[in-house]
Protein backbone atom coordinates (compact mmCIF):
# COMPACT_ATOMS: atom_id res chain seq x y z
CA UNK A 1 0.00 0.00 0.00
CA UNK A 2 1.02 3.58 -0.49
CA UNK A 3 -0.24 6.66 1.28
CA UNK A 4 -0.67 9.82 -0.79
CA UNK A 5 -1.20 13.37 0.22
CA UNK A 6 -3.80 14.78 -2.16
CA UNK A 7 -5.66 17.97 -2.89
CA UNK A 8 -9.28 18.36 -3.88
CA UNK A 9 -10.63 21.59 -5.33
CA UNK A 10 -14.33 22.45 -5.18
CA UNK A 11 -15.73 25.69 -6.57
CA UNK A 12 -17.91 28.00 -4.49
CA UNK A 13 -21.33 28.03 -6.10
CA UNK A 14 -25.00 27.98 -5.36
CA UNK A 15 -25.34 25.00 -3.07
CA UNK A 16 -21.72 24.94 -1.98
CA UNK A 17 -20.67 27.66 0.43
CA UNK A 18 -18.33 28.12 3.38
CA UNK A 19 -20.77 26.18 5.56
CA UNK A 20 -20.78 23.25 3.16
CA UNK A 21 -16.97 23.21 3.04
CA UNK A 22 -16.91 23.21 6.82
CA UNK A 23 -19.40 20.35 6.93
CA UNK A 24 -17.05 18.27 4.79
CA UNK A 25 -14.20 18.79 7.23
CA UNK A 26 -16.14 18.44 10.46
CA UNK A 27 -18.89 15.97 9.61
CA UNK A 28 -19.39 14.24 6.30
CA UNK A 29 -16.01 13.93 4.64
CA UNK A 30 -15.88 14.29 0.86
CA UNK A 31 -18.83 12.31 -0.43
CA UNK A 32 -19.02 10.77 -3.87
CA UNK A 33 -21.81 11.93 -6.15
CA UNK A 34 -23.40 8.52 -5.72
CA UNK A 35 -23.61 9.07 -1.98
CA UNK A 36 -25.01 12.56 -2.44
CA UNK A 37 -27.56 11.29 -4.96
CA UNK A 38 -28.84 8.69 -2.50
CA UNK A 39 -29.28 10.62 0.72
CA UNK A 40 -32.11 8.59 2.11
CA UNK A 41 -30.77 5.11 1.52
CA UNK A 42 -30.83 2.91 4.60
CA UNK A 43 -27.39 1.94 5.85
CA UNK A 44 -27.78 -1.74 4.98
CA UNK A 45 -28.98 -0.97 1.48
CA UNK A 46 -26.29 1.66 0.99
CA UNK A 47 -23.62 -0.80 2.06
CA UNK A 48 -24.74 -3.30 -0.55
CA UNK A 49 -25.43 -0.84 -3.33
CA UNK A 50 -22.19 1.04 -2.86
CA UNK A 51 -20.12 -2.08 -3.25
CA UNK A 52 -22.15 -3.13 -6.27
CA UNK A 53 -21.34 0.13 -7.98
CA UNK A 54 -17.56 -0.35 -7.93
CA UNK A 55 -16.19 -1.99 -11.04
CA UNK A 56 -13.62 -1.72 -13.83
CA UNK A 57 -16.23 -0.24 -16.13
CA UNK A 58 -17.44 2.26 -13.56
CA UNK A 59 -13.92 3.49 -12.93
CA UNK A 60 -13.29 3.73 -16.66
CA UNK A 61 -16.45 5.81 -17.04
CA UNK A 62 -15.45 8.05 -14.14
CA UNK A 63 -12.03 8.80 -15.59
CA UNK A 64 -12.65 8.74 -19.34
CA UNK A 65 -16.32 9.76 -19.61
CA UNK A 66 -17.03 11.73 -16.48
CA UNK A 67 -19.81 13.77 -18.04
CA UNK A 68 -21.87 10.66 -18.61
CA UNK A 69 -21.69 9.44 -15.01
CA UNK A 70 -21.14 12.64 -13.06
CA UNK A 71 -24.58 12.55 -11.42
CA UNK A 72 -23.95 9.37 -9.45
CA UNK A 73 -20.39 8.16 -9.84
CA UNK A 74 -19.20 6.29 -6.75
CA UNK A 75 -15.65 7.56 -7.24
CA UNK A 76 -14.05 10.80 -6.06
CA UNK A 77 -11.27 12.50 -7.97
CA UNK A 78 -8.33 13.79 -5.96
CA UNK A 79 -5.04 15.06 -7.31
CA UNK A 80 -1.54 14.17 -6.23
CA UNK A 81 0.15 15.88 -9.21
CA UNK A 82 2.15 14.25 -11.96
CA UNK A 83 4.94 14.58 -14.46
CA UNK A 84 3.82 14.60 -18.07
CA UNK A 85 6.28 12.84 -20.36
CA UNK A 86 6.54 14.29 -23.84
CA UNK A 87 9.49 13.01 -25.79
CA UNK A 88 13.06 11.87 -25.20
CA UNK A 89 14.48 15.38 -25.43
CA UNK A 90 12.17 17.28 -23.16
CA UNK A 91 12.24 17.06 -19.41
CA UNK A 92 8.94 15.75 -18.08
CA UNK A 93 6.56 18.60 -17.46
CA UNK A 94 5.46 18.79 -13.82
CA UNK A 95 1.85 19.65 -13.14
CA UNK A 96 1.37 20.06 -9.43
CA UNK A 97 -1.58 18.80 -7.47
CA UNK A 98 -2.13 22.25 -6.09
CA UNK A 99 -2.39 23.81 -9.54
CA UNK A 100 -4.90 21.20 -10.63
CA UNK A 101 -6.91 21.70 -7.45
CA UNK A 102 -6.86 25.48 -7.88
CA UNK A 103 -8.08 25.01 -11.44
CA UNK A 104 -11.07 22.97 -10.26
CA UNK A 105 -11.72 25.19 -7.25
CA UNK A 106 -11.84 28.35 -9.32
CA UNK A 107 -13.24 26.98 -12.57
CA UNK A 108 -9.96 28.14 -14.06
CA UNK A 109 -9.95 31.61 -12.66
CA UNK A 110 -13.62 32.46 -12.74
CA UNK A 111 -14.84 31.95 -9.16
CA UNK A 112 -13.68 31.55 -5.58
CA UNK A 113 -13.43 28.06 -4.13
CA UNK A 114 -12.00 25.65 -1.62
CA UNK A 115 -8.87 23.52 -1.45
CA UNK A 116 -9.01 20.41 0.73
CA UNK A 117 -5.84 18.63 1.83
CA UNK A 118 -6.31 14.97 2.60
CA UNK A 119 -4.63 11.61 2.40
CA UNK A 120 -5.60 8.40 0.70
CA UNK A 121 -4.26 4.85 0.81
CA UNK A 122 -3.77 3.41 -2.67
CA UNK A 123 -3.41 -0.15 -3.81
CA UNK A 124 -0.18 -1.13 -5.58
CA UNK A 125 -2.25 -2.70 -8.35
CA UNK A 126 -5.53 -1.75 -10.02
CA UNK A 127 -8.33 -2.37 -7.55
CA UNK A 128 -11.39 -0.53 -8.84
CA UNK A 129 -13.82 -2.90 -7.08
CA UNK A 130 -12.14 -2.85 -3.70
CA UNK A 131 -13.71 -0.56 -1.17
CA UNK A 132 -11.27 0.91 1.31
CA UNK A 133 -8.36 1.65 -0.98
CA UNK A 134 -8.00 4.34 -3.62
CA UNK A 135 -6.58 3.81 -7.11
CA UNK A 136 -3.51 5.65 -8.36
CA UNK A 137 -4.89 6.56 -11.76
CA UNK A 138 -1.92 8.81 -12.48
CA UNK A 139 0.34 5.76 -12.65
CA UNK A 140 0.06 4.80 -16.31
CA UNK A 141 2.01 1.65 -15.61
CA UNK A 142 -1.13 0.54 -13.78
CA UNK A 143 -3.82 2.37 -15.73
CA UNK A 144 -2.46 2.55 -19.25
CA UNK A 145 -5.88 3.27 -20.78
CA UNK A 146 -6.48 6.27 -18.56
CA UNK A 147 -4.02 8.63 -20.17
CA UNK A 148 -6.31 11.30 -21.56
CA UNK A 149 -6.47 13.21 -18.29
CA UNK A 150 -3.14 12.03 -16.97
CA UNK A 151 -2.11 15.63 -16.45
CA UNK A 152 -4.62 15.89 -13.60
CA UNK A 153 -2.49 13.51 -11.51
CA UNK A 154 -5.56 11.69 -10.32
CA UNK A 155 -5.95 9.54 -7.25
CA UNK A 156 -9.45 8.08 -7.21
CA UNK A 157 -11.09 7.48 -3.87
CA UNK A 158 -14.27 5.49 -3.44
CA UNK A 159 -17.67 6.36 -1.97
CA UNK A 160 -16.28 8.81 0.61
CA UNK A 161 -13.03 10.40 1.75
CA UNK A 162 -13.46 10.09 5.53
CA UNK A 163 -13.26 13.32 7.45
CA UNK A 164 -10.44 11.86 9.58
CA UNK A 165 -8.34 11.93 6.39
CA UNK A 166 -8.99 15.60 5.72
CA UNK A 167 -6.43 17.84 7.34
CA UNK A 168 -7.73 21.25 6.36
CA UNK A 169 -9.64 23.38 3.91
CA UNK A 170 -8.43 26.72 2.57
CA UNK A 171 -10.68 29.22 0.85
CA UNK A 172 -9.17 30.99 -2.17
CA UNK A 173 -10.24 33.75 -4.48
CA UNK A 174 -10.48 33.23 -8.22
CA UNK A 175 -6.75 33.85 -8.59
CA UNK A 176 -5.81 31.22 -6.00
CA UNK A 177 -4.98 33.66 -3.21
CA UNK A 178 -6.12 32.61 0.28
CA UNK A 179 -9.03 34.74 1.50
CA UNK A 180 -11.09 35.02 4.65
CA UNK A 181 -14.01 32.65 5.03
CA UNK A 182 -16.98 32.50 7.33
CA UNK A 183 -16.15 29.43 9.40
CA UNK A 184 -18.11 28.85 12.57
CA UNK A 185 -15.01 29.50 14.66
CA UNK A 186 -13.59 32.50 12.86
CA UNK A 187 -12.75 34.08 9.55
CA UNK A 188 -9.26 32.77 8.74
CA UNK A 189 -8.61 31.45 5.25
CA UNK A 190 -7.86 27.98 6.54
CA UNK A 191 -9.99 25.75 8.72
CA UNK A 192 -8.07 22.94 10.37
CA UNK A 193 -9.77 19.70 11.22
CA UNK A 194 -9.47 19.17 14.97
CA UNK A 195 -10.20 15.47 14.53
CA UNK A 196 -7.75 14.85 11.72
CA UNK A 197 -5.72 11.64 12.04
CA UNK A 198 -2.17 11.67 10.74
CA UNK A 199 -1.44 9.29 7.86
CA UNK A 200 1.53 8.02 9.84
CA UNK A 201 -1.09 6.10 11.81
CA UNK A 202 -1.39 3.64 8.95
CA UNK A 203 2.25 3.68 7.84
CA UNK A 204 4.29 0.52 8.20
CA UNK A 205 7.19 2.00 10.16
CA UNK A 206 6.68 0.77 13.69
CA UNK A 207 8.15 2.05 16.92
CA UNK A 208 9.66 -0.25 19.50
CA UNK A 209 7.61 -1.44 22.40
CA UNK B 1 4.43 32.07 -36.86
CA UNK B 2 2.41 29.54 -34.88
CA UNK B 3 3.15 26.17 -33.43
CA UNK B 4 2.24 23.62 -36.11
CA UNK B 5 -1.04 22.03 -35.13
CA UNK B 6 -2.25 25.03 -33.19
CA UNK B 7 -4.13 26.56 -36.10
CA UNK B 8 -7.50 25.50 -34.69
CA UNK B 9 -6.87 26.80 -31.22
CA UNK B 10 -9.30 29.34 -29.90
CA UNK B 11 -6.85 32.11 -29.08
CA UNK B 12 -9.28 33.82 -26.74
CA UNK B 13 -9.37 30.65 -24.64
CA UNK B 14 -5.62 30.31 -24.86
CA UNK B 15 -5.12 33.86 -23.61
CA UNK B 16 -7.64 33.22 -20.85
CA UNK B 17 -5.65 30.16 -19.84
CA UNK B 18 -2.42 32.14 -19.91
CA UNK B 19 -3.94 34.62 -17.48
CA UNK B 20 -5.00 31.75 -15.24
CA UNK B 21 -1.49 30.30 -15.30
CA UNK B 22 0.03 33.70 -14.57
CA UNK B 23 -2.38 34.18 -11.65
CA UNK B 24 -1.58 30.72 -10.28
CA UNK B 25 2.14 31.31 -10.58
CA UNK B 26 1.76 34.39 -8.39
CA UNK B 27 -0.70 32.98 -5.87
CA UNK B 28 0.84 29.55 -5.32
CA UNK B 29 3.65 30.72 -3.00
CA UNK B 30 1.17 32.37 -0.65
CA UNK B 31 -1.18 29.41 -0.90
CA UNK B 32 1.64 26.97 -0.13
CA UNK B 33 2.70 29.12 2.81
CA UNK B 34 -0.86 29.27 4.08
CA UNK B 35 -1.39 25.53 3.84
CA UNK B 36 2.08 24.66 5.15
CA UNK B 37 1.56 26.78 8.24
CA UNK B 38 -1.46 24.63 9.10
CA UNK B 39 -0.11 21.30 7.89
CA UNK B 40 1.86 20.07 10.84
CA UNK B 41 2.62 16.73 9.26
CA UNK B 42 4.49 18.31 6.36
CA UNK B 43 7.05 20.83 7.42
CA UNK B 44 6.87 24.14 5.53
CA UNK B 45 10.44 23.67 4.31
CA UNK B 46 9.55 20.34 2.72
CA UNK B 47 6.56 21.80 0.96
CA UNK B 48 8.56 24.75 -0.32
CA UNK B 49 11.10 22.41 -1.89
CA UNK B 50 8.53 20.58 -3.96
CA UNK B 51 7.73 21.37 -7.57
CA UNK B 52 6.15 24.74 -7.34
CA UNK B 53 3.95 26.48 -9.83
CA UNK B 54 5.63 29.78 -9.12
CA UNK B 55 7.92 28.54 -11.87
CA UNK B 56 6.08 25.88 -13.83
CA UNK B 57 2.80 27.69 -14.40
CA UNK B 58 4.52 30.81 -15.71
CA UNK B 59 6.68 28.59 -17.92
CA UNK B 60 3.55 27.10 -19.45
CA UNK B 61 2.16 30.57 -19.99
CA UNK B 62 5.34 31.40 -21.92
CA UNK B 63 4.90 28.25 -23.98
CA UNK B 64 1.37 29.21 -24.91
CA UNK B 65 2.38 32.74 -25.85
CA UNK B 66 5.15 31.46 -28.11
CA UNK B 67 2.82 28.82 -29.54
CA UNK B 68 0.34 31.43 -30.76
CA UNK B 69 3.12 33.65 -32.07
CA UNK B 70 3.05 36.35 -29.40
CA UNK B 71 6.82 36.52 -28.98
CA UNK B 72 6.84 39.69 -26.88
CA UNK B 73 4.41 38.23 -24.37
CA UNK B 74 6.34 34.96 -24.33
CA UNK B 75 9.54 36.82 -23.51
CA UNK B 76 7.73 38.79 -20.84
CA UNK B 77 6.67 35.52 -19.22
CA UNK B 78 10.19 34.15 -19.69
CA UNK B 79 11.67 37.13 -17.85
CA UNK B 80 9.05 36.62 -15.18
CA UNK B 81 10.05 32.96 -14.81
CA UNK B 82 13.72 33.89 -14.49
CA UNK B 83 12.92 36.53 -11.92
CA UNK B 84 11.61 33.79 -9.63
CA UNK B 85 15.23 32.78 -9.01
CA UNK B 86 15.61 35.87 -6.92
CA UNK B 87 12.09 36.29 -5.69
CA UNK B 88 13.01 35.66 -2.05
CA UNK B 89 9.64 34.10 -1.26
CA UNK B 90 11.07 30.96 0.27
CA UNK B 91 11.07 29.09 -3.00
CA UNK B 92 13.73 26.42 -3.08
CA UNK B 93 14.81 25.42 -6.56
CA UNK B 94 16.24 22.06 -7.43
CA UNK B 95 19.14 22.27 -9.93
CA UNK B 96 16.77 21.26 -12.74
CA UNK B 97 14.25 23.90 -11.78
CA UNK B 98 16.97 26.52 -11.56
CA UNK B 99 18.10 25.52 -15.03
CA UNK B 100 14.61 25.79 -16.42
CA UNK B 101 14.32 29.30 -15.02
CA UNK B 102 17.80 30.08 -16.29
CA UNK B 103 16.97 28.82 -19.77
CA UNK B 104 14.01 31.15 -19.97
CA UNK B 105 16.11 33.95 -18.53
CA UNK B 106 18.77 33.32 -21.12
CA UNK B 107 16.19 33.46 -23.89
CA UNK B 108 14.95 36.77 -22.53
CA UNK B 109 18.45 38.11 -21.96
CA UNK B 110 17.89 38.61 -18.27
CA UNK B 111 20.28 35.93 -17.07
CA UNK B 112 23.54 34.54 -18.26
CA UNK B 113 25.11 31.14 -17.91
CA UNK B 114 28.84 30.91 -18.38
CA UNK B 115 31.41 28.22 -18.55
CA UNK B 116 34.36 29.02 -16.38
CA UNK B 117 37.59 27.54 -15.25
CA UNK B 118 36.59 26.52 -11.74
CA UNK B 119 33.15 25.07 -12.03
CA UNK B 120 31.23 23.64 -14.92
CA UNK B 121 28.81 26.48 -15.31
CA UNK B 122 27.26 29.25 -13.31
CA UNK B 123 24.06 31.17 -13.58
CA UNK B 124 24.76 34.83 -13.06
CA UNK B 125 23.06 38.02 -13.97
CA UNK B 126 24.52 40.31 -16.56
CA UNK B 127 26.62 43.21 -15.36
CA UNK B 128 24.66 46.31 -14.58
CA UNK B 129 26.39 48.12 -17.41
CA UNK B 130 24.40 45.98 -19.76
CA UNK B 131 21.17 47.19 -18.22
CA UNK B 132 19.63 43.94 -19.28
CA UNK B 133 18.66 42.93 -15.80
CA UNK B 134 14.93 42.98 -15.72
CA UNK B 135 13.12 41.94 -12.60
CA UNK B 136 16.04 40.20 -10.96
CA UNK B 137 17.61 43.07 -9.10
CA UNK B 138 17.62 41.05 -5.91
CA UNK B 139 19.33 38.08 -7.44
CA UNK B 140 22.86 38.55 -6.21
CA UNK B 141 23.85 34.96 -5.73
CA UNK B 142 25.25 32.56 -8.23
CA UNK B 143 24.13 29.06 -8.82
CA UNK B 144 27.09 26.87 -9.60
CA UNK B 145 27.07 23.50 -11.26
CA UNK B 146 30.13 21.36 -10.90
CA UNK B 147 31.06 18.52 -13.16
CA UNK B 148 31.40 15.63 -13.07
CA UNK B 149 30.32 15.37 -9.47
CA UNK B 150 26.91 16.99 -9.87
CA UNK B 151 23.83 14.86 -9.46
CA UNK B 152 22.16 13.46 -12.57
CA UNK B 153 25.00 14.64 -14.72
CA UNK B 154 24.06 13.95 -18.29
CA UNK B 155 20.53 15.30 -18.10
CA UNK B 156 21.71 18.28 -16.11
CA UNK B 157 24.60 19.11 -18.39
CA UNK B 158 22.51 18.86 -21.52
CA UNK B 159 20.29 21.54 -20.12
CA UNK B 160 23.21 23.63 -18.96
CA UNK B 161 24.59 23.57 -22.47
CA UNK B 162 21.33 24.63 -24.06
CA UNK B 163 20.71 27.41 -21.56
CA UNK B 164 24.25 28.60 -21.85
CA UNK B 165 24.14 28.67 -25.63
CA UNK B 166 21.19 31.04 -25.62
CA UNK B 167 22.83 33.27 -23.07
CA UNK B 168 25.74 34.07 -25.33
CA UNK B 169 24.19 37.36 -26.21
CA UNK B 170 27.36 39.28 -26.59
CA UNK B 171 30.53 37.29 -26.76
CA UNK B 172 32.83 40.28 -26.92
CA UNK B 173 32.24 41.61 -23.45
CA UNK B 174 33.42 40.19 -20.17
CA UNK B 175 30.52 39.15 -18.04
CA UNK B 176 31.61 39.77 -14.53
CA UNK B 177 35.10 40.50 -13.28
CA UNK B 178 34.61 38.11 -10.38
CA UNK B 179 33.95 35.20 -12.64
CA UNK B 180 37.35 35.39 -14.23
CA UNK B 181 38.05 34.18 -17.71
CA UNK B 182 34.84 32.97 -19.17
CA UNK B 183 34.13 30.84 -22.16
CA UNK B 184 30.82 31.94 -23.46
CA UNK B 185 29.86 29.25 -25.88
CA UNK B 186 30.03 25.53 -25.60
CA UNK B 187 31.86 25.08 -28.85
CA UNK B 188 34.63 27.38 -27.81
CA UNK B 189 34.63 25.83 -24.36
CA UNK B 190 35.03 22.40 -25.81
CA UNK B 191 37.97 23.39 -27.91
CA UNK B 192 39.67 25.72 -25.48
CA UNK B 193 43.23 24.99 -24.53
CA UNK B 194 43.42 23.32 -21.20
CA UNK B 195 39.74 22.51 -21.07
CA UNK B 196 39.34 19.52 -18.82
CA UNK B 197 38.73 16.46 -21.04
CA UNK B 198 36.09 15.22 -18.65
CA UNK B 199 34.26 18.46 -19.08
CA UNK B 200 34.66 18.26 -22.84
CA UNK B 201 32.80 14.98 -22.67
CA UNK B 202 29.84 16.73 -21.11
CA UNK B 203 29.90 19.57 -23.56
CA UNK B 204 30.01 17.21 -26.48
CA UNK B 205 27.35 14.93 -25.10
CA UNK B 206 25.20 17.91 -24.33
CA UNK B 207 25.19 18.89 -27.96
CA UNK B 208 24.73 15.40 -29.29
CA UNK B 209 21.34 15.38 -27.62
CA UNK B 210 20.52 11.91 -28.80
CA UNK B 211 19.30 8.93 -26.85
CA UNK B 212 22.71 7.45 -27.49
CA UNK B 213 24.29 10.55 -26.03
CA UNK B 214 27.11 8.87 -24.24
CA UNK B 215 28.95 7.91 -27.38
CA UNK B 216 32.68 7.88 -27.85
CA UNK B 217 34.23 11.29 -27.54
CA UNK B 218 36.40 12.76 -30.21
CA UNK B 219 39.48 14.80 -29.54
CA UNK B 220 37.84 18.00 -30.58
CA UNK B 221 34.38 19.48 -30.67
CA UNK B 222 32.47 19.13 -33.92
CA UNK B 223 32.43 21.88 -36.48
CA UNK B 224 29.58 24.35 -36.56
CA UNK B 225 28.16 22.52 -39.53
CA UNK B 226 28.21 19.20 -37.76
CA UNK B 227 26.73 20.84 -34.73
CA UNK B 228 23.88 22.34 -36.73
CA UNK B 229 23.13 18.98 -38.35
CA UNK B 230 23.14 17.24 -34.99
CA UNK B 231 20.73 19.75 -33.54
CA UNK B 232 18.61 19.58 -36.68
CA UNK B 233 18.25 15.87 -35.99
CA UNK B 234 16.55 16.78 -32.79
CA UNK B 235 14.02 18.76 -34.80
CA UNK B 236 12.82 15.55 -36.39
CA UNK B 237 11.82 14.24 -32.99
CA UNK B 238 10.25 17.57 -32.08
CA UNK B 239 8.28 17.56 -35.32
CA UNK B 240 7.21 13.94 -34.85
CA UNK B 241 6.06 14.78 -31.37
CA UNK B 242 3.96 17.63 -32.74
CA UNK B 243 2.61 15.47 -35.53
CA UNK B 244 1.32 12.98 -32.98
CA UNK B 245 -0.98 15.77 -32.00
CA UNK B 246 -1.21 14.94 -28.33
CA UNK B 247 -0.46 18.51 -27.39
CA UNK B 248 -2.04 20.38 -30.21
CA UNK B 249 -5.28 18.78 -31.24
CA UNK B 250 -7.49 20.57 -28.79
CA UNK B 251 -9.06 24.00 -29.00
CA UNK B 252 -7.62 25.20 -25.73
CA UNK B 253 -4.63 23.33 -24.36
CA UNK B 254 -4.61 22.90 -20.61
CA UNK B 255 -1.14 21.52 -20.25
CA UNK B 256 2.26 22.49 -21.45
CA UNK B 257 5.35 20.65 -22.47
CA UNK B 258 5.05 21.22 -26.18
CA UNK B 259 7.91 23.68 -26.60
CA UNK B 260 11.32 22.01 -26.57
CA UNK B 261 13.12 24.63 -24.52
CA UNK B 262 16.52 23.11 -25.11
CA UNK B 263 16.08 23.11 -28.86
CA UNK B 264 14.78 26.66 -28.82
CA UNK B 265 17.68 27.77 -26.65
CA UNK B 266 20.24 26.17 -28.92
CA UNK B 267 18.89 27.81 -32.06
CA UNK B 268 18.55 31.13 -30.29
CA UNK B 269 22.16 30.82 -29.23
CA UNK B 270 23.26 29.94 -32.73
CA UNK B 271 21.42 32.91 -34.21
CA UNK B 272 22.77 35.24 -31.58
CA UNK B 273 26.33 34.26 -32.26
CA UNK B 274 26.71 33.20 -35.87
CA UNK B 275 23.40 33.80 -37.62
CA UNK B 276 24.63 33.47 -41.15
CA UNK B 277 26.84 30.53 -40.41
CA UNK B 278 23.93 28.56 -39.02
CA UNK B 279 21.26 29.90 -41.33
CA UNK B 280 22.52 27.92 -44.27
CA UNK B 281 21.50 24.65 -42.62
CA UNK B 282 17.87 24.61 -43.52
CA UNK B 283 14.97 23.20 -41.58
CA UNK B 284 13.38 20.14 -43.09
CA UNK B 285 10.19 20.01 -41.09
CA UNK B 286 7.35 22.25 -40.00
CA UNK B 287 8.37 21.83 -36.41
CA UNK B 288 11.94 22.74 -37.25
CA UNK B 289 10.83 25.78 -39.21
CA UNK B 290 8.70 26.94 -36.33
CA UNK B 291 11.39 26.56 -33.72
CA UNK B 292 13.95 28.35 -35.92
CA UNK B 293 11.57 31.18 -36.76
CA UNK B 294 10.82 31.58 -33.08
CA UNK B 295 14.50 31.51 -32.23
CA UNK B 296 15.20 34.10 -34.91
CA UNK B 297 12.49 36.34 -33.53
CA UNK B 298 13.83 35.97 -30.01
CA UNK B 299 17.33 36.69 -31.24
CA UNK B 300 15.85 39.74 -32.92
CA UNK B 301 17.51 38.50 -36.03
CA UNK B 302 17.31 40.91 -38.85
CA UNK B 303 18.17 38.30 -41.39
CA UNK B 304 18.99 39.70 -44.80
CA UNK B 305 17.37 36.73 -46.42
CA UNK B 306 14.86 35.36 -43.98
CA UNK B 307 13.50 32.90 -46.49
CA UNK B 308 16.93 31.34 -46.44
CA UNK B 309 16.19 29.99 -42.99
CA UNK B 310 13.20 27.95 -43.91
CA UNK B 311 12.26 25.57 -46.62
CA UNK B 312 10.37 22.37 -47.09
CA UNK B 313 6.81 22.97 -46.05
CA UNK B 314 7.19 26.69 -46.41
CA UNK B 315 8.10 29.54 -44.17
CA UNK B 316 5.88 30.11 -41.18
CA UNK B 317 3.50 32.97 -41.64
Amino acid sequence: MKIHWCYKGIAEQAGFSDADAETIVTRSGIRSNWLRANPGLAADAANIDAQDRLSDAALDDHVNAYGAVAHDTPYISLSAGCHEYRNPYQAPNPITALRTAVGFATNRGSTSGYIFRCWAVTAPQPAPEVLGVADEIRDINLFADFYQYHHEGEITAKIVVPRRHIQLVTKIDRFGVPIAAAWSNGSAATLRNAHFVEPSTVANLLETI
Amino acid sequence: MRLPGSENWDDALVREHMLFLEAVSRSIPSLVAEIASHAHYAEPERMAARPNDALFAITEAAELAFAIGDVDLGLEYARDAASRLGAGDGQIFTPMQALLAATLGALANSLDIVWDGDSFARIVRPPDAFARTIGIADFTGRITFNAPSAAYNVALMQRVAAAQAASAFDRRLPLDPDVGPTLRFGVEAGDAEGFDPRRRRYVWNAFRLTPEGQAAIGERMPSYGTLARIVAGRELHFDAHLALGDATDVAGPHRGGFIDWGLLALWTGFFRTHPLRFAKYRAQTEGGSFIRALAAAIADLDAPEPEFLFEGSGAPG
